[in-house]
């Protein structure tokens, strides 16, 4: 849970300093980035090359669907999924 | 969410195709259906649905028409993508990224030589990017004023004391196109279907060390003859007119002007010759003189940056305004075709449809 948290600040945390449309208001977990305007197709190649780079996890062009770039919690669900499919496939 | 994308035949799917393009574009397709997919010259395009793995809904589409270019002087048949829409939904990098490289496969199985696509804008290259192409090259719309009421309204407002600043401006556009005559040049409008010695012509002009359209006169002939956004009896129909200039009757350049319904400016959709610096420079001081006739507030013109219509437009008048579509174009590895520097002169004709 406590790495859920941190992940969840660490993606809300980077969006706020890239991207000036998330600054105009409070980013909550949940908030729309893709529909509200937040993050646009271009928004999206730099967050996934800073998914790829913090945690360690490779992005495929299949799962750059809106159901994993929805909200950061979206975001966050998915870095803890690859990252979990990761360390198993390592144990 | 899972995707699955699918060759689909235009034909057999043509219900679904215009309910796609419906929804996303906002207008109906059902009129040009017949004269993209099923009149193109250069043959039938290849079509691919994405379609949603939950629920078999087509969620997105793209089109890649045929079509015939010069590429350093050889003839060859090469695609362009048009029609690339997704459901609002559906709208993330994932699904573009599967429909654009479903684009490639008639490149890579030597169907096509090459196959381009247009972005308008900087969105439109998220894809490119993650696949690690770069834009060919960039067009850009050209504006040359032919009336500044329009303008000066905005500016001034329409007020009594306006209208003798707003006649004196008006006279100044006028004298500044003067028709430009060139000695043994014959300018005239063309009308009806476009014969062979278009095709004389679109051989003549030189293709080496460059990527351009060919001008056959089918292709022609469909592009402007049969495109029903200019058909009789269409509401707000637009007006295509083609001007020649002939030297001892020979052909030696076109343009087609397009009238937009009801916009007030007209288009240079097509400039093609030889001797352009002469030819066409006397066709654009008469498609200047078409425009004041009919009163129009603006003439558009389109090219890339290295075309040989910058300077000729920039002469003429024309002021660049904002970038409307960039080239990027893909060939199957190990090609060495775009791997040369090549010279894209590409204006509305090669980016438009």
């Amino acid at each position: 849970m406590d790495n859920q948290r941190t992940t969840n600040a660490r993606i809300r945390e980077f969006i706020v300093k890239k991207f000036p449309a998330a600054r105009k208001n409070v980013l909550t977990d949940d908030q729309s980035l893709l529909g509200s305007g937040i993050i646009d197709s271009l928004g999206v190649l730099d967050l996934v090359t800073f998914l790829e780079r913090s945690f360690k996890i490779k992005v495929s062009d299949e799962e750059l669907t809106p159901d994993n770039f929805a909200s950061v919690q979206c975001l966050a669900s998915f870095v803890t999924a690859k990252t979990g499919q990761a360390r198993v496939s390592v144990e | 969410m899972k995707l699955v994308i699918r060759r689909v035949s235009p034909v057999d799917e043509r219900q679904e195709l215009l309910d796609l393009l419906q929804r996303n574009l906002g207008v109906s397709q059902e009129r040009v259906f017949e004269w993209r997919y099923k009149m193109n010259p250069a043959g039938s395009p290849w079509c691919w649905f994405a379609y949603d793995g939950n629920n078999g809904a087509a969620v997105a589409m793209t089109s890649l028409f045929p079509r015939r270019m010069y590429v350093d002087g050889k003839p060859l048949m090469c695609g362009q993508v048009t029609h690339f829409v997704i459901d609002p939904a559906y709208r993330s990098l994932g699904p573009a990224l599967l429909l654009q490289r479903a684009t490639f496969e008639p490149v890579d199985s030597g169907e096509l030589a090459f196959c381009y696509d247009c972005p308008p804008h900087d969105r439109g290259m998220s894809t490119f990017v993650r696949l690690g192409m770069k834009a060919s090259c960039e067009v850009t719309r050209y504006t040359l004023l032919l009336r500044s009421d329009e303008f000066l309204d905005r500016r001034l407002g329409n007020r009594a004391w306006t209208k003798p600043l707003v006649a004196a401006s008006n006279l100044a556009l006028r004298m500044r196109s003067k028709a430009r005559l060139v000695h043994g040049l014959e300018i005239s409008e063309h009308k009806g279907a476009f014969g062979e010695e278009f095709r004389v012509l679109d051989r003549r002009v030189p293709s080496s060390g460059m990527v351009r359209a060919s001008r056959s006169p089918e292709e022609l002939d469909w592009r402007y003859q049969q495109d029903p956004a200019a058909a009789e009896g269409v509401d707000e129909r637009g007006e295509y007119r083609v001007l020649v200039a002939r030297k001892s009757e020979e052909l030696q350049a076109f343009l087609v002007l397009f009238f937009a319904p009801a916009a007030g400016v007209a288009h240079i959709l097509d400039l093609f010759g030889v001797q352009l610096e002469e030819t066409g420079a006397a066709l654009v001081a008469a498609a200047v003189s078409v425009c004041h006739q009919r009163n129009l507030h603006s003439l558009y013109a389109f090219c890339s940056e290295r075309s040989e219509l910058e300077a000729l437009f920039r002469s003429s008048g024309f002021r660049p305004r904002e970038r409307i579509a960039r080239v990027v174009a893909y060939e199957s590895q190990g090609g060495k075709l775009l791997k040369q520097d090549l010279h894209w002169p590409f204006g509305q004709v090669e980016v438009g449809l």
